[in-house]
């Protein structure tokens, strides 16, 4: 062993417990680096995004609830069954025509959002009355429309990039459609 | 040499939990999904239900209202699919969400309805497809809780029933 030199026991033990404190310090110091970033890039956090874009849609804020999307979004409905893509086409195809469908639509989640990396998903119920006229033409039903859902999401720097939306639409129709 | 060890021991220790923290957590339940959606697809009714817990709660937001306990559901669920669609795929869409207990997928169900419900709906001999997304809760290896969510409507009218 090293150490059991007299000459040098003292110097090289020194050398080698502060190489072993300096990788220790680096290590800790990388972990340290590495979660800040971590912390700093996911922020604000998917959870946060997604409760303030069901508050825009909640107080019917449909330029509030758009401005959480990415300009480049991808919105899938599969009820509907194909996508809408871009920010001013999901804003218009989605957001305006249920806020005029449904003008007192509320959404709610019935269990919190979890979160992966990006990825997010979230469990709702939406209540409201069908009195207003859909995109398509479709008259209004004047059915109170009570749907329990799930929304799968992909949030990028604060923003939803993809969202995916499945629920039973059988709850808008007044009987059989 | 004992602080030496234990500080090196506790870095690497350290550095350890660091790296496999989050795999660690998201494994145990993303795996037993997995191997439950398997078992479907194996069309093994009794291996799927093996991944259910005692009191399982399994929701279908169509219905509405939950089927409660292990035989329940494989009885009211499983079974029921089975036999009205024998050839039936359960496939996972994309990587599922896993956090903690909860995980969370978006799937396509095909298959052919050659059988007839248990509620007594004839077999249409029609061949469906949907998409949907199921959310999970597992609990010591078993699946508590099982929510679905998928266009109900959409399924009834492919088998001509709406």
């Amino acid at each position: 062993m090293v150490c059991a030199d007299p000459a040098r026991k003292v110097h090289w033990c020194m050398r080698r417990r502060q190489v072993i404190v300096i990788a220790g310090v680096f290590i800790v110091a990388a972990v340290l680096a590495a979660g800040v970033s971590f912390a700093v890039r996911s922020s604000p956090s998917p959870a946060l995004v997604i409760d303030a874009y069901i508050a825009a849609w909640n107080r019917q804020d449909a330029a509030g609830a758009a401005a959480y999307l990415a300009e480049d979004v991808v919105y899938f409905d599969a009820s509907v069954g194909a996508s809408v893509e871009g920010r001013q086409a999901v804003r218009e195809q989605v957001i305006d025509n249920f806020m005029a469908a449904v003008p007192d639509g509320k959404w709610e989640l019935t269990a919190p959002p979890f979160v992966q990396g990006d990825k997010a998903s979230f469990q709702w119920r939406f209540t409201g009355t069908n009195t207003g006229e859909w995109g398509n033409g479709t008259p209004p039903s004047g059915v109170l429309v009570d749907v329990e859902g799930h929304t799968s999401s992909e949030i990028v720097d604060g923003k939803i990039v993809r969202e995916a939306d499945y629920y039973d639409p059988a709850a808008f129709f007044d009987g059989a459609p | 040499m004992n602080r030496r060890h234990v500080f090196t021991a506790a870095s690497a220790f350290g550095l350890s939990l660091y790296l496999a923290g989050p795999v660690f957590a998201a494994d145990p339940a993303a795996t037993v999904v997995a191997n439950y959606l398997a078992a479907w697809n194996a069309h093994d009714a009794a291996k799927a239900a093996g991944y259910f817990s005692p009191e399982v709660s399994y929701f279908d937001a169509s219905v509405g209202t939950p089927v409660k306990g292990k035989d329940a559901a494989k009885t009211g669920v499983i079974d029921n699919f089975i036999n009205a669609a024998p050839d039936l795929k359960w496939e996972m869409k994309g990587e599922p969400v896993a956090a903690g207990d909860k995980v969370a997928f978006e799937w396509k169900f095909s298959g052919t309805n050659k059988g007839a419900w248990a509620d007594g709906t004839a077999a249409t001999n029609k061949p469906f497809a949907f998409d949907g997304a199921s959310v999970f809760e597992v609990k010591d290896g078993l699946i508590v809780n099982q929510a679905d969510y998928y266009d109900a409507l959409g399924f009834y009218k492919q088998l001509g029933l709406m």
